[in-house]
């Protein structure tokens, strides 16, 4: 009698829902054997959960466990490993990114949230030890990017009068590090390279982008460079700094009829699915163009330049893409930053990486005094950090992705 | 028919501890206890209000056979809390502190079931922590899992991640 009346709820709720509620109680109507009838700690079997459920809690694991949680079983194994898991793991854990400082010496990457910046000391990301890498004097590895966990390493070394470039791949959270990729030979005179890393999602695919006097682009996927179009109008890449933000890399450019025009610089951003150009127009205003610099402050575009020799200024594009949202954010003076006028002869030394809105926090680096320097706007108050000298910071989340 | 009597009264007693409205919903627990709820809460859990939706609000009696007397009230202080805009880090602290493994997976398989996003979202993550720190072993019998690796499969991916087995608790038998 039981069973029937069981059989006649089953048929109430099947009637009564629509298909796609369905689908998803599909799996507790027909099998009985998830019903719970029991009063707690009656079973002594554990009670079961089945596998969209289990995929569900190892997407909220950070990667260590999850990693060593391969070790379960096969199907976990699998499903650990599998691109779609990699995915979901990496949606829920960009709700945990925080800022990562990078630190140039030794090559270690020394992490935080940035938050709590004063109170806790960093954790030191180490660079896995690498059977490729081969010390030399004239070597340097550079972080020139972070984009779903991954960080994109660029070394160099001198061979007879060529440089020959490459990148890496490094996951810190899964402790990977690619074998060398892209690797290049030019002529040392060439104008140095710059490079930055981001994702191409249509394509499902990483790019390394270089910019020199040409623009290449070196995909992942088919582990090659490509030289593509250069921007509609010519352009002398005057200390050009390539900024990754949302899809697309930014950088500033001289018009080619520099002295013509009161507005000599734009912003060439370069879209890495279609590979197309468009252009955005610095902010207007009292904007010195003297000094200037681009960078990525907390997810936002931002212009940064000296103004009159005595202030730094700070300009965030609120939504990128849109020249009108351009809007002062900063404008400190060297006294209270406690800094002489920080130009080194070509470009302000002065870089902004990060801020706290919570605590009116910035942090700044200046690059050729090789000091930070943490700065509260409200307070107009400042401390100098000593140890580690950061050089960029990097959105970073943790992820089980792979340069593969 | 002696079942049927004892919830009657069950559902009897429950009805005078929450004097009830017309337009309120009766949940029937797996076990037959009748809880009348709010019709605001009834619209948290997705699966119940598509039933009523589909009987045009005309049924307002949903059986819910997977779901124990004992989850429910979890389950609906848990909507209670959600729709008042009151789930705070705090509240859901003491909300798990109550339950002991066991509980949070029914709670868990109640909330899909019911198809209670957040509550789930937010077990999904309790069973994450709980487990984030525990051996292999521990986690294979808190998910009923047979181990199907060869000892020689299983020595070698141990020894490839062995860097990710620091820092795991001891095993705790008592924790269930």
């Amino acid at each position: 009698r039981v069973k029937r009346v069981k059989e006649k709820i089953v048929c109430i709720l099947l009637l009564g829902l629509n298909v796609s509620t369905l689908v998803n109680t599909e799996m507790n109507l027909l099998h009985p054997s998830h019903s719970r009838r029991r009063t707690p700690n009656a079973s002594l079997s554990p009670t079961f959960i089945p596998n969209e459920l289990v995929t569900d809690v190892l997407s909220h694991l950070t990667v260590k466990p999850l990693l060593r949680l391969r070790c379960v079983c096969k199907s976990w194994n699998s499903l650990i490993s599998d691109p779609t898991f990699v995915k979901l793991h990496l949606h829920r854990s960009s709700q945990n990114a925080f800022y990562t400082l990078v630190s140039g010496i030794d090559f270690i990457v020394a992490s935080f949230r940035f938050d709590p910046l004063l109170k806790n000391s960093p954790i030191i990301f180490k660079l896995p030890k690498d059977p490729y890498y081969q010390s030399n004097n004239n070597e340097f590895q550079n972080v020139v990017g972070s984009c779903n966990g991954l960080i994109c390493l660029v070394g160099s070394s001198r061979v007879n009068e060529n440089i020959e470039c490459w990148f890496r791949i490094w996951n810190p959270a899964t402790r990977t590090l690619s074998r060398r990729l892209g690797s290049f030979r030019d002529d040392l005179s060439t104008t140095r390279y710059n490079f930055t890393f981001g994702f191409d999602k249509s394509n499902n695919t990483y790019k390394v982008v270089a910019l020199t006097r040409k623009i290449r682009v070196f995909t992942l996927q088919d582990n090659a460079w490509r030289n593509i179009q250069n921007p509609p109008e010519v352009h002398y890449y005057a200390m050009a700094k390539l900024v990754y933000l949302s899809g697309s890399v930014n950088w500033l450019a001289i018009h080619n009829h520099f002295g013509l025009t009161n507005k000599p610089f734009v912003i060439i951003s370069l879209d890495l699915v279609t590979e197309t150009y468009t252009q955005l127009l610095p902010p207007e205003g009292e904007v010195s163009f003297i000094n200037h610099n681009l960078t990525v402050l907390n997810d936002c575009l931002c212009f940064s330049h000296d103004f009159k020799q005595t202030h730094f200024v700070i300009w965030k594009m609120k939504e990128f893409g849109d020249e009108n949202s351009w809007t002062q954010f900063l404008k400190i003076s060297y006294n209270n930053l406690q800094i002489d006028y920080p130009f080194n002869g070509f470009n302000l030394s002065l870089l902004p990486l990060c801020y706290s809105e919570k605590n009116d926090t910035l942090l700044l680096t200046n690059q050729y005094r090789e000091g930070s320097i943490l700065y509260n706007w409200k307070d107009n108050t400042l401390e100098k950090i000593h140890g580690p000298w950061f050089y960029t910071c990097v959105n970073f989340v943790e992820s089980l992705e792979s340069y593969c | 028919m002696a079942e049927e009597v004892s919830s009657q009264m069950n559902s009897l007693s429950i009805s005078e501890t929450n004097p009830s409205s017309s337009a309120t919903i009766s949940l029937v627990s797996g076990d037959d206890i009748v809880f009348k709820v709010e019709p605001t809460i009834a619209k948290e859990m997705e699966t119940v209000q598509s039933f009523i939706d589909e009987t045009d609000g005309k049924i307002t009696t949903i059986p819910l056979p997977n779901i124990s007397s004992h989850d429910l009230p979890y389950v609906i202080e848990y909507c209670e809390k959600s729709i008042a805009g009151k789930i705070t880090k705090e509240f859901e602290a003491e909300f798990v502190k109550k339950l002991n493994n066991e509980e949070v997976k029914e709670l868990f398989l109640a909330a899909n079931y019911l198809n209670i996003k957040k509550l789930l979202d937010f077990l999904s993550q309790v069973i994450a922590d709980r487990i984030a720190n525990k051996s292999v072993e521990y986690v294979r019998r808190y998910f009923g899992i047979e181990n199907d690796f060869t000892p020689e499969e299983e020595a070698k991916l141990r020894e490839e991640l062995a860097w990710t087995f620091t820092g795991v608790d001891p095993d705790d038998e008592d924790e269930n």
